[in-house]
């Protein structure tokens, strides 16, 4: 089992802090998964310090606008220079991102992220279920192979169950991400009716801190980050229980 | 500008045609589709619908959306079968989320018109280009969660590549969450106290009690935005989520850059319900023909909100 660490900007203010810290991970990932406000210009010196690095790295993208998608060419013109010590990959949350790579002709891994993975498959309790054939068709023509996803963390029961063949499996955690929405519940301002806004305007409240939220109506409490919920889905998957479904890599997300 | 406008019942369409209704769309219980409510009858009842529909010169599409189905209702064999007697009684377009029914339609050459459904979000060209590119897409309907200033390249792409363009009425909003990849609205993986509420669990604690917020994990100590913050979150999460991007001034300015169709699509209104809405957007779509070509866009828009309301 692959293991790797999901890095937040702040991780690279130390970079020996940063060395030490990914030291037990063969996979650094880095970049906003969720929120195309945080694909901030520091994402390429990000990439740039990563490429000095012994590890494989992951870029994460989120679903963008038209302004997103302009940054992202940016940042992938400049990306596909860089010579990684290890292997490059780019995980993709948008069909438009994923035309963007094609249309670069850029020959580099791609990834189906958390909330692109779920056309695909849904991770229940106890399985990876696919959710029809033509899916996977469909991502053996667009040449992905790997799916991210998020699982919660339990024992090997009989009932586990995941998709055979070639597609594997990359679990987050120990966050697993219920919602999302673009109009950013802890940052976006109230709006007035007379105002035609231009986008999703923010402070960056998500950069100071992770909530607990804890309602009457569920059981749980929420974990939310900016425009994003989640609920605990414990530890990392089991080996058992990776090997069933399908999982070979893991992913720590200590910021979520 | 056309009115599009669900159906959930066929007597709806006399009714709803006399409103000004221009299009309609229906969904059935044996093809997925999204919230999968109001289905009119099955696949092999299209026919009779359609042909009602036509009979009152409505445009007539099926909801075929249901972007997670279960799986024995998307065994490839069933649903192909389903959807050809469909296509065989004359539906005008398919509404279609999933990747894989892309596909599979690409596939079958059923020789109907797909349109993109919002539940699989085009919050960008790219992703417009993706679907009409690959799978030759007509109608992109474009998500609630993107502003008509984001979706100017998106407007203008579709234009140029002859693709129609359709955006819901600004005040008949589903999910607060990104729709169909929300998974708040069901309890899938957390635990439900009580009855839901209706619209899902995404709209929980509406008239209850606020959500308790507290920071679980600081990464920058600023005590007072925090605070700050967890107040805003306590309110959103307890009182129907964050603002709206497609406001009436967003709305207004869709109308302006030439989107091809208005929706109402609130499957879940009875149908006096859906009528006091379609006149409502009717009215706004002729306050709107009004206002727009005798002033400037600014003093356009602010008099539509005014008379529209927010």
């Amino acid at each position: 089992m692959e293991k790797g660490l999901k890095l937040g900007p702040a991780a690279f203010r130390d970079l020996t802090a940063l060395r030490k810290s990914l030291k037990a991970f063969d996979w650094a990932y880095a970049g906003p998964e969720f929120c195309e406000n945080l694909l901030e210009p520091g994402l390429l010196e990000e990439l740039r310090v990563l490429s000095r690095e012994q590890k494989n790295v992951c870029l994460l993208t989120p679903m963008v606008t038209d302004k997103g998608l302009a940054l992202l060419d940016r940042v992938f013109t400049a990306a596909r220079k860089l010579r990684f010590k290890g292997r490059f990959e780019v995980s993709v949350n948008d069909f438009g991102v994923l035309d963007l790579i094609r249309r670069k002709r850029w020959d580099v891994r791609v990834n189906f992220g958390r909330q692109l993975a779920r056309n695909f498959v849904l991770a229940g309790r106890d399985s990876v279920k696919i959710l029809n054939q033509s899916g996977l068709a469909l991502l053996e023509e667009l040449k992905i192979e790997r799916l991210e996803t998020a699982l919660f963390s339990r024992a090997p029961g009989p009932r586990l169950s995941g998709p055979a063949g070639a597609l594997r499996f990359t679990a987050f955690y120990p966050y697993l991400d219920v919602t999302v929405t673009r109009t950013c519940l802890a940052g976006m301002p109230e709006l007035s009716p007379y105002d035609s806004p231009a986008g999703v305007r923010c402070a960056r409240e998500c950069a100071l801190a992770a909530y607990r939220a804890g309602s009457d109506r569920i059981k749980e409490d929420l974990i939310v980050r900016g425009n994003t919920i989640f609920v605990d889905s414990g530890g990392p998957v089991p080996a058992a229980m990776g090997k069933a479904l399908g999982v070979d890599r893991v992913v720590f997300c200590p910021d979520t | 500008m056309r009115l599009l406008s669900c159906i959930t019942d066929k007597r709806e369409l006399p009714v709803f045609r006399k409103l000004g209704v221009n299009e309609v769309y229906f969904a059935v219980d044996d093809i997925p589709n999204y919230a999968s409510v109001g289905a009119i009858g099955t696949a092999a009842g299209a026919r009779e619908i359609v042909r009602a529909a036509h009979a009152l010169r409505l445009k007539v599409f099926l909801a075929a959306n249901g972007r997670e189905a279960k799986p024995e209702g998307f065994a490839k064999e069933t649903l192909v079968k389903r959807l050809k007697l469909v296509a065989a009684a004359g539906v005008d377009a398919l509404i279609v989320s999933s990747p894989g029914l892309f596909y599979t339609l690409r596939e079958e050459k059923l020789g109907v018109p797909l349109h993109l459904s919002s539940v699989q979000p085009c919050f960008n060209t790219g992703t417009a280009k993706f679907f009409v590119e690959n799978f030759g897409v007509s109608r992109v309907i474009l998500p609630n969660q993107l502003a008509a200033r984001e979706a100017v390249g998106i407007l203008k792409y579709c234009k140029s590549a002859g693709v129609e363009t359709e955006i819901f009425f600004y005040k008949s909003f589903g999910c607060p969450y990104i729709n169909g990849a929300c998974y708040l609205h069901r309890p899938r993986y957390y635990t439900a106290v009580g009855a839901q509420p209706e619209g899902g669990m995404c709209r929980m604690g509406s008239g209850g009690s606020l959500a308790r917020v507290s920071p679980a994990l600081v990464f920058k100590r600023d005590a007072g935005a925090i605070a700050r913050t967890a107040a805003r979150l306590s309110l959103r999460l307890s009182r129907g989520g964050a603002p709206r991007l497609l406001n009436a001034a967003a709305f207004f300015d869709y109308c302006l850059a030439g989107v091809d169709c208005i929706k109402y699509g609130t499957r879940t209104d009875d149908t006096a319900a859906k009528v006091a809405n379609l006149k409502r957007i009717k009215t706004a779509l002729e306050l709107f023909e009004k206002l727009a070509g005798r002033y400037s866009p600014a003093e356009a828009r602010r008099r539509f909100v005014e008379a529209a309301g927010g």
